[in-house]
């Protein structure tokens, strides 16, 4: 299968009045056809600045400072001009932001919103109209009654799905989900969550996830990537990442998942604060926090070594870098 | 449409209430029409009792009646559509000296008002553009000391500098002594002469306030989730722009209306100075000679316009935002 | 302190702000000092030009146009610094009460501050300070607040109604704290940058309302004061007329536009020190 996005060594940083901060440290990844790929990780690790950063769109005043993103094989994106990116969003990679709600345009109705899209893009308004309405029905809305509608007249669940199906208006490669269900209750949670399953199942699409809470995607995604301080700390298949996590950190993440049934007092949260990218320490930055360290990992930073076919992981432990505990 | 009727009746009970409360008010002040005459004619030599029978028969009022009753004629004369006479022009009804000068000042306060809304606009976009430089520190301080300014000193710069120093403008005056106002060129044209120095003083003190709403309103906008979403929709610069505009521009419209309050009052300043024959002038007339009924006419019906105004501004803008159910 | 020193070498404007506003504060607290007497018409000396005996000349009296500038100082600053007080007291407490004291309080206040915004607040002033008179600053002040806290009235409600849902204050209120002393402590600080911030906004306006009762001439002259002087100069002494005059029309103007510039700039620097999400990145 094709390669949809393949992002090498990409780094961002944020200039601040202490000196400057890598939100984002030598990340590497990449996303085939019809592949959904999670990221997960802790507010501030630094996987929402990745995103963003698929869109050379990270938040001022941050900037990417090293690494290439490439879409299809093809050029680098950071290389595209202006008017080649405008062109390029959306119709080959979309987004559905964190806030949904706020992301349409408070004073004008879904129909004019999907007909600039379409504007901006070349397609005919009417090829527009019955493509959202297409989608809309899919999600189990009205699409009459939504395209004549203003924002502040739908739900927060109904907002959220006009905004995956926004996002799918182009038939895009990729669509990157930034934590699509967090401002969700309950039940739209579930029901948006089925309808991207639906979505996985039927087109090619490629997804890329990003969360917070790994039990939230673990059935619609194929692949995960824990971040941790600005790095990938460990990938790998998503069955395997649940059932068998490797680094400690993503242990105690698959740890916090509460069961659905049964008992409750086998959940709990990793330890400790998130690592406080101003000041991180020399060696492995999950020192402080980690249940297993060693003296080494205090000194030098562990690489991100792969440990099978599927899988990689940055931790001495557990790749052996440290006396073989948990040999190859 | 309830919801009209029972704004326009809440505004009808709040104009009788102002228009009460300055009537008692007015009749508090020191000194009266009749004293100011009563002296004048004094220093003309007349004698006492002459100078008291002349007020009487030329201000057809007798100067001791109880304020009670003054206040319940003139409640009945407004029901019938009446503000009384002036006292100082004797005679003549108010309504009429009104109507004779809201034209003028309708027509400049209007005229200043959308032009200080467009270029204070302009300005705070140039401003929230270009916000970490020093171009915007500059807009901003401008704006706000040109708001800052009174109107009266802007409006003498003004004078001094087009009419004295340059003899470009004239100094007073709505129109030319050669041209017959109504509808017709020579008259439009002499008009839109003798307002340029008025309009400018508005436009100048006012466009402070919008430059500087534009600029928060827009800055708020350009930082919204809805406008990074525009981005990436990869949608086209004017389309971005449009709705980065009027989200910046809708919540200044309510304002638009109310500073219409404001002008009508710093006309008083500003046609003062350019002897300009509007509302604000008449009242500061007025106010000189203690001519009570022009002074409650001038105040009730600023009073009335601002109400109008107010109710105009929210219909508008229950119309062009989509957010607010009526 | 650093920050503060920041703030003004990012912008010199607000430097000049401070300085401007410093030299009137200056003028007005020495001037009866320096020039106790009211200036002195000298026949001799009409229009006389800028020396170093009169800074900036002579009046078509003869009388001194420094003297008078300095005297006028005095007169402004202590009149509109109280009356932007006074706006800034009634405001804040109007719109307290509204917030804080429940929707019955709430109504009332709102629609009296409504009409208060409705009234054209220069024609009511004008008509206050000819009925009241101005016998003294402090009843001048209070004459030109008086028209004028409706909008601080206004804001500082709906500031302490979002205050009020945030949660900390809920948890106090649910906690029985005295609600006296959760108003004191976690809302009136909530709210103290802007009121500082419309304290100096009030007082661009007061001077314009002070210096404007006396130019327009509605008002019995009373002290040497800014807007006497331009009336004087715009009006009956026909200084606008003459180049001979000049010094006496500019001057009111030229320490009019200081005095406001002054107040300005230095509240864009009160604005940048108190309101830390208004402090630029980096």
């Amino acid at each position: 299968m094709s390669t949809v996005v393949d992002v090498k060594g990409l780094s961002v940083t944020f200039p601040t009045d202490e000196g400057v901060v890598r939100a984002v440290n030598d990340v590497s990844f990449s996303v085939r056809e019809g592949e959904s790929v999670g990221i997960v990780g802790e507010s501030g690790s630094g996987k929402s600045t990745v995103a963003f950063a698929l869109f050379d769109s990270v938040p001022s005043p941050g900037q990417i400072s090293e690494g290439e993103v490439r879409f299809e094989n093809g050029k680098n994106l950071l290389d595209m001009s202006e008017e080649e990116r405008r062109r390029f969003y959306w119709s080959r990679i979309s987004m559905v932001f964190q806030a949904a709600q706020n992301t349409l345009n408070p004073i004008l109705r879904i129909q004019r919103q999907v007909e600039d899209i379409a504007d901006a893009h070349n397609v005919s308004k009417k090829d527009a109209i019955a493509r959202a309405s297409e989608l809309f029905e899919t999600m189990y809305l009205h699409p009459k009654r939504v395209l004549s509608s203003y924002p502040h007249e739908l739900s927060g669940g109904m907002k959220q799905r006009v905004s995956i199906a926004l996002a799918l208006l182009l038939n895009p490669r990729l669509v990157v989900l930034d934590e699509p269900t967090t401002a969700l209750d309950v039940i739209s949670q579930a029901s948006v969550l089925r309808i991207l399953d639906e979505v996985r199942r039927n087109t090619s699409v490629s997804f890329l996830f990003i969360t917070h809470d790994i039990s939230v995607i673990s059935q619609v995604v194929d692949r995960v990537l824990v971040m941790y301080a600005g790095r990938v700390v460990e990938s790998g298949p998503v069955r395997k990442i649940v059932t068998a996590p490797t680094h400690p950190y993503t242990r105690g993440l698959v740890a916090s998942i509460p069961p659905l049934v049964g008992d409750l007092s086998g959940t709990k949260s990793v330890m400790g604060q998130p690592a406080n990218l101003m000041n991180l320490p020399k060696g492995c930055a999950f020192y402080d926090r980690c249940e297993i360290r060693q003296p080494r990992c205090a000194l030098e930073p562990p690489s991100y070594l792969p440990i099978d076919d599927d899988s990689a992981v940055a931790c001495h432990v557990a790749t052996g870098q440290d006396q073989g505990v948990n040999g190859p | 449409m309830n919801k009209l009727i029972r704004r326009v009746v809440t505004s009808l009970i709040l104009i009788f209430v102002v228009a009460t409360l300055t009537f008692f008010l007015i009749r508090l002040m020191p000194g009266s029409p009749y004293e100011v005459l009563y002296h004048q004619l004094l220093m003309k030599g007349m004698s006492q009792q002459q100078a008291a029978d002349q007020v009487r028969s030329l201000l057809n009022a007798t100067p001791n009646e109880p304020v009670i009753l003054q206040y319940f004629q003139w409640v009945v004369q407004l029901f019938h559509g009446s503000l009384g006479n002036s006292i100082a022009q004797t005679g003549v009804p108010v309504t009429q000296l009104i109507f004779n000068a809201l034209p003028w000042t309708l027509v400049t306060v209007t005229m200043g008002l959308f032009i200080s809304f467009f270029i204070g606009i302009f300005l705070g976009v140039i401003s929230a553009s270009k916000r970490n430089s020093w171009v915007s520190g500059l807009i901003d301080n401008a704006s706000s000391i040109a708001h800052a300014i009174p109107a009266y000193v802007t409006a003498v710069a003004l004078l001094y500098l087009f009419n004295v120093v340059w003899h470009v403008f004239p100094s007073s005056g709505a129109y030319g002594i050669t041209v017959y106002p109504g509808v017709n060129l020579p008259f439009i044209l002499s008009f839109m002469y003798h307002m340029v120095l008025p309009v400018g003083t508005y436009v100048l003190t006012g466009l402070g306030s919008w430059e500087l709403a534009m600029k928060a309103t827009t800055i708020t906008v350009t930082n919204d989730d809805f406008m990074m979403a525009a981005r990436l929709r990869g949608l086209r610069h004017s389309t971005l722009m449009s709705y980065l505009g009027w989200n910046s521009i809708l919540p200044l419209f309510t304002g638009f209306m109310l500073s219409l309050g404001a002008m009508f009052g710093g006309s008083v300043f500003i046609e003062s100075t350019y002897s300009f024959p509007g509302i604000g002038n008449l009242f500061g007339a007025a106010i000189t000679s203690r001519d009570y009924p022009v002074m409650e006419g001038c105040f009730l019906l600023t009073t009335t316009t601002i109400i109008v105004a107010n109710v105009v501004a929210d219909l508008m803008y229950s119309k062009l935002d989509p957010r607010i159910v009526d | 302190m650093k920050n503060i020193w920041k703030i003004f070498t990012r912008r010199p404007s607000r430097m000049v702000g401070v300085v401007l506003l410093l030299f009137f504060i200056v003028l007005a607290i020495f001037g009866p000092i320096m020039y106790p007497h009211p200036a002195v018409p000298n026949p001799n000396q009409i229009y006389a030009p800028p020396s170093w005996a009169h800074f900036l000349g002579t009046d078509y009296a003869g009388r001194d146009i420094w003297e008078q500038i300095v005297q006028g100082a005095q007169n402004v600053l202590y009149v509109a610094f109280l009356g932007a007080l006074f706006t800034i007291i009634i405001g804040t407490v109007v719109g307290l009460a509204a917030g804080y004291l429940g929707p019955v309080v709430d109504n009332i206040l709102m629609r009296i501050t409504d009409m208060f915004l409705t009234i054209p607040s220069i024609a009511l002033t004008i008509i206050l300070a000819v009925t009241i008179g101005l016998s003294n600053n402090i009843v001048m002040a209070g004459i030109l607040s008086f028209a004028s806290w409706g909008g601080l009235a206004r804001a500082i409600r709906s500031m302490v109604l979002s205050i009020k849902s945030r949660s900390f204050i809920e948890v106090s209120l649910g906690l029985g704290i005295p609600r006296w002393r959760v108003l004191f402590r976690d809302v009136l600080p909530n709210l103290m940058p802007y009121i500082v911030v419309h304290l100096m906004l009030a007082l661009t306006s007061t001077v314009y309302g002070e210096v404007g009762l006396f130019f327009l001439g509605v008002v019995p002259f009373n002290a040497a004061n800014w807007g006497v002087m331009l009336n004087y100069a715009t009006g009956g002494s026909g200084a606008m007329y003459s180049t001979q005059s000049l010094m006496f029309l500019i001057s009111p103007i030229l320490a009019i536009v200081l005095l406001q510039t002054g107040i300005v700039l230095t509240s864009d620097a009160v604005n940048a020190i108190v309101d830390p999400r208004l402090r630029e990145a980096k």
